[in-house]
């Protein structure tokens, strides 16, 4: 497993993302939509008020996460653009290009970094893919989308 | 007798041809899901969630729950043969399972856990079907200011009891509760945070919510880390107890099953931390306690009778008040909101053919369980070889088209990959996935629920504290809050003793 390292405390990370979500919430809403009052609220007094305490939150874990040691946060950062690759391919492909397009190449992009398999097993297993979802959603269970198309 | 016309109503929904084959696809699809490291009971019913668009209510709350006290089936199985738990409610099985799997008695652990997971399920049914009318007969002149307060109450009894920093906890579910504001508000038809996307105004597909935030995000993080060892074959003869290993199991099974079904209807302990409580109570109570974790089979059946009476108690709560103690429930609750029945007490009075043909379900579907998991072991057993290299790419995939079927929508997609990196982000920072789903079927509820409570009460916030049930469960709320913050202030201590 290759993991990305980077020294930083995880609860300053988290606690400064959820402040700064927080504060923008609570500025959007107030800007865009009426706050109403206690009795009769309107559609931005629940997102003002919990954008706020969202922010409170945040801002005490920011805080609190100075009196522990800093650590460390690891992530995989190819598995990581692996299943987004994949993601991204079956959004782009799935209505231009049909179902059994879109599921081989996502199968590819998501075995990109697989140092377990070989090449020739990485197409048989998209084409495997391809055929098992083929067979079950637009066959089996009557999924209305078109196998394969070429819109050009 | 009204309980009895009541079961056979329920039976004669459970055993319609087509309700008994949901039933016995949701406890096999649970089991299977069970045996496999890396996808829990939650991925699972977010990955079958589309399907059940087609179903009838009940059908689609039989498969789901199937799947969920299936899966309790399939995780000890991984937990025996291979020392990794297929769900986080076997893990504590590994402790004494797997030695016993070494000394070549796995089939006499599978044998006893299957039954006392059986005994185990039975009792949690029959209490489920003793105290929900009792519940919803006293919930039935709770208001508004009721509701908030118990929905209050679960969320923060889910974000402090459970592992980690009741913070980080309670700030997802204040984030989960923002992501449900998403969409038109119901009072006033104005869309929020839609963004001027006509894509966003019913909001976010709670599917694709539970599945970039349990699935996508789960199968990112275990690329790299599950590993298949090297699996025992079991045979049919291995599998008889003895004397000795029966009359051993008796008694811890009935104890594990009193814990797990106390928390199992508690909002937030549920299974994990039931399995956990009976094996430190086994343990405690041994004649000779350094057996455990040498293959004791007490340590084995005592937290299986745990999480198996847990998984089926937890629906009481949520059947009946409409409040979720876990995300699986939060689930369960969004098929009844999809079909377009609001949780709550009303569930069990206007639906009962629903209520009674689910509990009834459960006798089914345990019974399905016993009989389909002791001669399925051989091919549980191939399935486990399958490396993870293969699985990952189909589960994606499963993933991808089981989002883009619900609404035949490509945003659906883009929702799933947001949630998918939002999800690994969340995990990678320590913070805890649950609450984020927890807040965000709640989340509309409870704002509905706060808004016409401060209608009914002309803008004062004392109505939650001066109407006596309301007030005595934020009471309860109050001492939850206080009793995680001074825990967390002890643990401080002794932390920072230590260093």
């Amino acid at each position: 497993m290759n993991l990305t390292r980077i020294a930083a405390s995880r609860d300053a990370v988290g606690g400064a993302a959820l402040l700064v979500i927080g504060i923008c919430v609570a500025i959007y809403a107030l800007m865009h939509y009426e706050l109403g009052s206690l009795n009769r609220m309107g559609p931005g007094m629940v997102p003002v008020l919990l954008g706020a305490l969202l922010a409170i939150l945040g801002g005490v874990l920011v805080g609190s996460s100075f009196r522990n040691n800093p650590g460390f946060i690891d992530f995989d950062l190819r598995a990581l653009f692996a299943i987004t690759m994949g993601a991204v391919a079956f959004a782009l492909l799935l209505e231009t290009f049909g179902l059994a397009p879109a599921v081989v190449c996502t199968s590819l992009a998501t075995t990109i970094f697989e140092t377990r398999l070989t090449w020739r097993a990485r197409l048989c297993l998209a084409a495997a893919l391809a055929a098992i979802a083929v067979a079950l959603f637009p066959l089996a269970l009557g999924m209305h989308i078109s196998i394969a198309r070429w819109p050009l | 007798m009204d309980l009895l016309a009541n079961i056979e109503a329920g039976l004669l929904t459970a055993i319609a041809g087509y309700n008994l084959f949901y039933c016995f696809l949701g406890v096999f699809l649970g089991m299977l899901i069970g045996v496999v490291p890396g996808i829990g009971a939650l991925a699972a019913i977010s990955m079958l969630f589309p399907i059940t668009y087609h179903l009838e209510p009940t059908s689609a709350l039989i498969m789901l729950a199937g799947i969920f006290y299936g899966t309790a089936y399939g995780g000890s199985t991984a937990a025996i043969l291979l020392n990794v738990p297929g769900t986080p409610s076997s893990a504590i099985v590994c402790l004494d399972g797997y030695p016993m799997a070494k000394q070549g008695r796995a089939g006499v652990a599978l044998f006893m856990t299957t039954l006392s997971s059986f005994v185990a399920g039975s009792i949690g049914i029959v209490l489920m079907m003793i105290f929900s009318p009792l519940i919803v007969n006293a919930a039935r002149h709770f208001n508004s200011a009721e509701y908030f307060s118990l929905m209050i109450l679960g969320l923060i009894a889910a974000s402090t009891i459970s592992s980690g920093s009741t913070l980080k906890a309670i700030s997802m579910v204040v984030l989960g509760i923002l992501f449900g504001t998403v969409g038109m508000d119901m009072y006033t038809g104005v869309p929020r945070f839609n963004f001027g996307t006509l894509d966003l105004m019913d909001g976010l597909s709670l599917v694709a919510f539970a599945m970039g935030l349990f699935g996508m995000a789960e199968v990112i993080s275990s690329i790299g880390i599950v590993q298949p060892g090297e699996v025992r074959k079991v045979s049919w003869r291995s599998m008889l107890p003895t004397r000795s290993d029966v009359s051993r199991s008796i008694l811890p099974t009935l104890r594990g099953t009193a814990i797990g079904s106390f928390f199992g209807t508690l909002p937030g302990t549920g299974a994990t931390i039931a399995s956990f409580m009976s094996y430190a109570l086994e343990k405690r109570v041994a004649k000779d306690p350094s057996r455990f974790g040498q293959g004791a089979i007490e340590g084995v059946v005592a937290p299986e009778a745990a999480n198996n009476a847990a998984d089926q108690t937890a629906f009481i709560p949520t059947m009946t008040l409409g409040i979720p103690g876990s995300a699986t429930m939060a689930l369960l609750l969004g098929v009844l909101i999809v079909h377009g029945i609001s949780p709550g007490p009303l569930v069990m009075v206007q639906h009962p053919e629903m209520f009674w043909g689910l509990v009834m379900s459960f006798w089914i579907g345990n019974v399905m369980l016993v009989v389909l998991n002791i001669p399925l072991i051989g091919i549980w057993v191939r399935l486990l070889q399958v490396p993870y290299h293969y699985l990952y790419p189909a589960i994606t995939m499963f993933i991808l088209i089981g989002v883009y079927s619900v609404n035949r929508s490509i945003f659906d997609v883009w929702i799933v990959l947001f949630f998918g990196l939002t999800g690994y982000a969340i995990r990678v920072l320590g913070f805890p996935a649950a609450p984020l789903l927890l807040g965000f079927v709640l989340g509309p509820l409870l704002e509905e629920h706060f808004r016409r409570a401060m209608l009914l009460s002309q803008g004062d916030l004392m109505t939650f504290v001066e109407r006596p049930v309301s007030g005595v469960i934020m009471a309860i709320t109050f001492l939850i809050l206080i009793w995680s913050v001074r825990q967390a202030r002890s643990k401080d201590r002794e932390g920072s003793l230590s260093s």
